[in-house]
C-alpha cells in the first residue's frame, strides 16, 4: 500500500528526473573532453553540450573567462536544482530550497571577499552565480553598500545576520575573512542539518543518506583542514565545525584535533572497508594526503548518488542523487577546465576528477 | 461581439534622430504591442543588443529604490514624474541621484545603528555590574585578580554548548548571566596560566567581549550608576537622530517616488528599444495596433519626428503573416468579468470566435439551472453587488467577477421561481416545475439543453472555419459540418422512434453515409483541400486507426450529451440538500431553546448550501463549458494584446 502512494507520488517526477539525468555528459564526451589538446578546445567541445548555455552566457559579458564559465556552470547546476524543486512538495520541497541556498552562500561568500578587497560593484557582480529570478538575498542592494561594515549591517535580518554580526569583531581584529566565512557556513549547515532531521520514513532515510553525508563529509573536512592548514588549537576546531551530524560529532572531532589520523576517523565512521585508504600511504605531505582525503570521500557522496538514481525509483533518493550528480559533474568540469588551463595532461586531469573511471 | 478586435499590422520608419521621442510617443498612446525582433528579417540583425544592458540596469535601479523606500519605512508607491524621457542616457542620471541618496540615506541608518549597539554595550555594561552590586570591592580591583582569570562577553546561545564541550583541556567556569536576542552575557573564570586556552576557545565560539570602561571606576554600584547615566545620554542621541532622519526621509521620499516612475518608464521604454529593428541610420518599429486606433497613431507618431517618420499600415495576415497576430477582445460591458473565465482555458486566436458571449450566457443559465432558489439567488446577487461596488476592500480587485456573480444570483433566483424554492422551502411560492418531483422531466430538459449547448458548440467550429478560411478542413472534421450531420442523425434515430413510432428510411442511409465519410475524414480532406499523399503511412494501419477514432466520436457525442444531466441531477441535490437542513432544524426539541436552534440550523445550513454547493454547481459549470462547449471549436492558442506603454501613476 505505502509502496502504490508512493508509486502515484513520485512517478511523474522520477520520469521527469530520469529525463533531466540524461542530459548530464555521458562517458563518451567525457573521454572526448579530456582528450582535447587545450582548453579553446575542451570549450567548443563543451558549447555543443548542455552546457553550451554556459559559455554563450559568459560571452555576453565580453570575451569569455574561464572565470565566467565556470559560474555560469554554477548558475545551470543551481537551476537545475530549482526544476527539481519545483517537482516536489511539502517537506522535500523545503529540504531541496534549502539545499539550493549553499549557491547563495557561494554568493554570499564571493561577495564578503569583494568588499573585503574592496571591489567595485560591478566586479564583485562578475563572481556571483547567476541565480536567476529565484534568489533571497536582495543582491543589487547588498552590492552598493559601501563597506563590509554597512554590508553586515544590511544582512542583519537575513539568516545570516547574526552569525556575521558576531564573528564581524574577529575580522576586524584580525582582517581575516576566516571568522566571517565559517560563520556563514555553520549558520547554513545547520539549517541544512535541520532540513534533513525534519524528514520522516523513507524520504528522510534518502536525505540524511546523501545530503546528511554530505555533512558529515564536510565536518570531517573541516576538522582535518583546521588542524593542518590553519594549525588550530581543539577548543577552536571544536567550535569552527558543527557540533553534530548524521555520524559525527564532537567526540570525533576532537580526535581530530588532538591527532587522530584520517584511516581510524573514517573507519570509525563508515566502517573499515568503506574505502580504499592507499592514497594515505601514497601522500607525501599533508596537503596531498587531504587532496586525497577530499577526493575519496567525494567519490564515496559519487558513488552513494548513482545508487540512489539506481535504486528504488519511487522515493526522494532518486531525486537527490540527481541533484548530487549534476553537482559533482560541475565539480569535474571545473576540474577540466582548469587542468587544461594549466596545460596537465589528461591522466593527470583524470586523477582529479570525482566521478571519471577509465 | 463573436470576434477579437480587428488589426492592422504596422511599420513605423522613424529616423535616428526621432526614434526617443517617437519610442516615448508610442508608448504614451499604449497601442502598439510589438513584434518579436526574429521576425524582423534584415531589419533584425540590427536590432539594439545594447539595450538589454540597460534594460538590466534599469531593473536593479527599480530594486535599489524599493529597497531604499522600504528601509526608509516608506510606502513603496511611485509619484507622477514629468520629464523627457531619454533612456540611453537616463540610466546615468538616475544612478548619480540614487547614489547619492543611498549614501545619505546610508549614513543616517548607520549612524542609527551605531547609537543602538552604543545602547546596547551600556545596557550590558550596567547588567553586568547589576551581577557585581553586591561586592564591596573596587572595579580596579576586579580588573586585576590575583589568581583568576576574568572574561566578560556576550556570545550567541546556540554557541554555548559547543564552548563547553570544547573546553575539555582546562579546569574553567561559564556563568551565563543575562540572556537576550539569541545571545548571552557571560562571565568566564579560569587560572591566569590557562587564560590563552580559554581565550581563543571564547573567540572561536564568537564571544564578544565586554570591556568594562576604563574610565569607570568605584565600586561596582558607583560604576552601575555611571552607566546608566551614560546609556541615558545615548538613548537621548538616538532619539535625537530619529527624528532627524524621520526629516530627512520625508524629504527625500518623494524624490525617490518620482524617480521609481522615471526608472519605470524608462525601463519599459529600454525593453521596447530591444525589440526595434535598425539598418543605419533608421529603426523599425514593426507591430500591431487597433484598426481603429492607427488614425490617432499615425498622427502621434507625425507629432513626435515632425513629419519625418513614417507609418506603413496592412491589414493584419493572422497565422500567415510574419508573426502571431495579438488578440485584442472586445465585449460589451456585461460580458467583459467574463473574459478571464475565458483567457483562464486560453487566449482566442485572432481568426477564431471570441466565444466570450456564448459563455456568458450559457454559464449564467446553467448555473441558474443547478442552483435554482429563489432566497439563494438574491443573497449570491446581494453578494455580487458588495463585490461589485468594492464595499469589501479585501474583494475589491476581484470587483468585475461580481457582476458574474450577479448574473449568475438573477439566473439562480428565476430558476427558483420555476421550482417554487426560497431558502429550501418548497411550500411558500407555487412551482412550475419541482426537482424533487418532477425528476424525469427535468433531467430530459437537462439532456435537452445539452443538446442546444452542443449544437452551439458544433456551429462555433464552423464559424471559426470560416474566419480563418479554413473551410474545407471542417467539413469532414468530427466536430464540423459531417459531424454535426452525423449528430443530428443519431438524435434522430433516438427521438423519431419516440416520436413518430418508426424510423425513416432516408436516416439510416444518412448515418451510413456520414459514418463512412467520417471514417475516411483523412483522406477525404486532403482530397479536397488538395494535399498529397491522402493517406500518411500504410493503408491496414490507417483503416485500424481510423475504426478506433470513430468509435471514440461516437462514444463522445454520447458522452458530451449525457454529461448535461448532471445539469438536472445538481438541480435536484440542492432541493435535496436544502431538505436535509430543514429535516436536522425538525429534530432539535420544542421550546424557547429548541426555536433558537432551530433557526440557526435553518441560517448555518442555508450558508453552507450556499457556499459549498454554489462553489461545486459553479466548478461543475466551467467543467461543462470547458470540456463540452469549448472542446468543441476552441483552441486558445492566440497571444493576448500586450501594448507597449508607459507606467501611470
Amino acid at each position: 500500500m505505502v509502496i502504490g502512494l508512493d508509486a502515484v507520488r513520485y512517478a511523474a517526477v522520477n520520469a521527469r528526473v530520469r529525463g533531466m539525468r540524461s542530459q548530464l555528459l555521458d562517458r563518451a564526451t567525457w573521454r572526448a573532453l579530456l582528450t582535447t589538446d587545450d582548453l579553446d578546445s575542451a570549450m567548443v567541445l563543451l558549447r555543443t553540450s548542455v552546457y553550451g548555455q554556459a559559455i554563450a552566457a559568459a560571452e555576453q559579458r565580453g570575451a569569455v573567462s574561464l572565470e565566467q564559465v565556470e559560474r555560469h556552470l554554477w548558475g545551470i547546476v543551481a537551476r537545475n536544482c530549482q526544476r527539481v524543486m519545483a517537482l516536489t512538495g511539502g517537506g522535500n520541497r523545503a529540504l531541496l530550497l534549502t539545499w539550493w541556498r549553499h549557491f547563495e552562500l557561494e554568493n554570499l561568500k564571493a561577495m564578503l571577499r569583494g568588499f573585503d578587497q574592496s571591489m567595485s560593484p560591478e566586479r564583485i557582480g562578475g563572481f556571483l552565480i547567476p541565480l536567476g529570478e529565484r534568489f533571497t538575498l536582495p543582491w543589487d542592494t547588498l552590492l552598493r553598500e559601501h563597506s563590509l561594515g554597512s554590508l553586515i549591517d544590511r544582512l542583519a535580518t537575513t539568516r545570516y545576520g547574526s552569525a556575521l554580526r558576531a564573528a564581524y569583531p574577529l575580522y576586524q581584529r584580525d582582517r581575516s575573512l576566516f571568522a566571517l566565512e565559517i560563520a556563514a557556513d555553520i549558520r547554513y549547515y545547520r539549517d541544512l542539518a535541520a532540513a534533513i532531521m525534519r524528514l520522516r520514513g523513507d524520504d528522510g532515510k534518502d536525505a540524511r543518506r546523501l545530503l546528511g553525508t554530505r555533512l558529515d563529509m564536510l565536518n570531517i573536512l573541516w576538522a582535518f583542514r583546521h588542524r593542518i592548514y590553519y594549525g588550530l588549537s581543539p577548543e577552536e576546531i571544536i567550535n569552527y565545525t558543527l557540533w553534530h551530524t548524521i555520524r559525527t560529532d564532537v567526540d570525533l572531532v576532537r580526535d581530530i584535533a588532538l591527532g587522530d589520523d584520517p584511516a581510524a576517523i573514517l573507519a570509525r565512521v563508515w566502517g573499515e572497508e568503506a574505502f580504499d585508504l592507499s592514497f594515505l600511504e601514497d601522500a607525501q605531505s599533508d596537503g596531498e594526503m587531504m587532496l586525497g582525503l577530499e577526493l575519496t570521500l567525494h567519490r564515496y557522496w559519487h558513488s552513494l548518488a548513482t545508487g540512489a538514481m539506481g535504486g528504488y525509483p519511487f522515493g526522494l533518493g532518486a531525486l537527490l542523487g540527481y541533484v548530487v550528480l549534476g553537482e559533482l559533474e560541475a565539480q569535474d568540469l571545473v576540474t577540466v577546465l582548469e587542468g587544461k588551463g594549466m596545460g596537465w595532461s589528461h591522466e593527470r586531469i583524470s586523477e582529479h576528477l570525482i566521478g571519471w573511471e577509465e | 461581439m463573436f470576434a477579437p478586435v480587428e488589426m492592422s499590422e504596422l511599420d513605423i520608419f522613424v529616423p535616428e534622430g526621432d526614434i526617443d521621442a517617437v519610442a516615448e510617443a508610442v508608448a504614451r498612446l499604449g497601442v502598439v504591442h510589438l513584434q518579436d525582433p526574429g521576425s524582423l528579417g534584415r531589419w533584425g540583425e540590427g536590432v539594439g543588443t545594447e539595450w538589454l544592458g540597460r534594460v538590466s540596469t534599469y531593473a536593479a535601479q527599480e530594486r535599489r529604490t524599493d529597497e531604499l523606500l522600504d528601509r526608509m519605512g516608506i510606502e513603496c508607491v511611485a509619484r507622477s514624474w514629468e520629464g523627457r524621457l531619454a533612456p540611453a542616457d537616463d540610466l546615468v542620471a538616475i544612478e548619480e541621484e540614487l547614489q547619492e541618496i543611498e549614501e545619505e540615506v546610508h549614513a543616517l541608518i548607520e549612524r542609527e545603528a551605531e547609537l543602538k549597539r552604543e545602547i546596547r554595550h551600556w545596557e550590558l555594561v550596567a547588567k553586568s555590574l547589576s551581577s557585581l552590586a553586591p561586592l564591596s570591592v573596587s572595579i580596579s580591583d576586579l580588573r586585576q585578580l590575583e589568581l583568576l582569570h576574568l572574561i566578560a562577553g556576550t556570545i550567541p546561545t546556540e554557541n554555548l554548548a559547543r564552548l563547553e564541550a570544547s573546553l575539555f583541556r582546562i579546569p574553567y567556569a561559564i556563568i551565563p548571566v543575562h540572556r537576550y536576542d539569541g545571545h548571552a552575557l557571560v562571565f568566564g573564570f579560569c587560572a591566569h596560566e590557562d587564560a590563552p586556552i580559554l581565550e581563543r576557545a571564547l573567540e572561536s565560539a564568537f564571544l564578544e567581549p565586554l570591556a568594562l570602561p576604563d574610565e569607570l571606576g568605584g565600586t561596582p554600584r558607583e560604576a552601575l550608576a555611571e552607566a546608566y547615566e551614560r546609556l541615558g545620554g545615548a538613548q537621548t542621541e538616538v532619539a535625537l537622530l530619529q527624528e532627524q532622519c524621520q526629516e530627512r526621509f520625508q524629504h527625500l521620499g518623494p524624490r525617490l517616488q518620482s524617480m521609481l516612475t522615471r526608472v519605470r518608464r524608462d525601463h519599459a521604454l529600454a525593453d521596447a528599444r530591444a525589440r526595434f529593428g535598425r539598418t543605419g541610420e533608421a529603426y523599425l518599429i514593426a507591430g500591431w495596433a487597433p484598426k481603429e486606433r492607427v488614425a490617432e497613431l499615425k498622427s502621434a507618431v507625425e507629432e513626435a519626428s515632425e513629419g519625418r517618420a513614417t507609418v506603413e499600415e496592412r491589414p493584419a495576415r493572422g497565422m500567415d503573416g510574419r508573426a502571431r497576430v495579438p488578440t485584442l477582445l472586445k465585449n460589451s460591458k456585461l460580458f467583459t468579468p467574463l473574459e478571464a473565465l475565458v483567457t483562464t482555458y486560453g487566449t482566442p486566436g485572432y481568426r477564431e470566435i471570441d466565444p466570450t458571449p456564448i459563455l456568458g450566457i450559457t454559464f449564467v443559465l446553467m448555473f441558474g439551472s443547478m442552483f435554482g432558489d429563489l432566497g439563494h439567488g438574491l443573497v449570491l446577487v446581494a453578494l455580487g453587488a458588495l463585490v461589485a461596488l468594492r464595499v469589501i476592500p479585501q474583494l475589491a480587485s476581484m470587483a468585475q467577477m461580481g457582476t458574474v456573480l450577479i448574473g449568475c444570483g438573477l439566473s439562480s433566483a428565476l430558476f427558483g421561481l420555476l421550482y417554487g424554492s426560497v431558502f429550501g422551502m418548497e411550500e411558500l411560492i407555487p412551482h412550475v416545475l419541482s426537482p424533487m418531483h418532477d425528476m424525469l422531466i427535468l433531467l430530459g430538459a437537462a439532456v435537452g439543453l445539452g443538446v442546444l449547448v452542443l449544437n452551439i458548440g458544433f456551429f462555433c467550429r464552423l464559424a471559426s472555419a470560416a474566419r480563418s478560411r479554413t473551410i474545407l478542413e471542417a467539413i469532414f472534421d468530427r466536430n464540423g459540418i459531417v459531424g454535426l450531420l452525423l449528430y443530428w442523425c443519431l438524435l434522430a434515430l433516438l427521438v423519431l422512434p419516440m416520436v413518430a413510432g418508426s424510423l425513416p428510411g432516408w436516416v439510416a442511409g444518412a448515418l451510413g453515409m456520414l459514418t463512412l465519410a467520417l471514417l475516411f475524414a483523412e483522406p477525404l480532406t486532403n482530397l479536397v483541400t488538395g494535399r498529397r499523399p491522402l493517406v500518411h503511412g500504410s493503408l491496414g494501419m490507417f483503416l485500424v486507426q481510423s475504426f478506433f477514432e470513430l468509435f471514440e466520436t461516437f462514444i463522445g457525442y454520447a458522452s458530451n450529451t449525457l454529461s448535461f444531466v448532471r445539469l438536472g441531477a445538481f438541480a435536484v441535490a440542492h432541493a435535496g440538500l436544502s431538505m436535509v437542513v430543514f429535516i436536522l432544524a425538525d429534530l432539535v426539541g420544542s421550546g424557547a431553546a429548541g426555536s433558537v436552534l432551530r433557526v440557526l440550523i435553518i441560517v448555518g445550513g442555508n450558508i453552507v448550501v450556499i457556499g459549498f454547493e454554489g462553489l461545486i454547481v459553479a466548478i461543475q459549470t466551467m467543467r461543462l463549458e470547458y470540456y463540452e462547449l469549448f472542446g468543441k471549436f476552441f483552441a486558445g492558442e492566440g497571444t493576448p494584446f500586450k501594448p507597449l506603454t508607459l507606467y501611470t501613476v
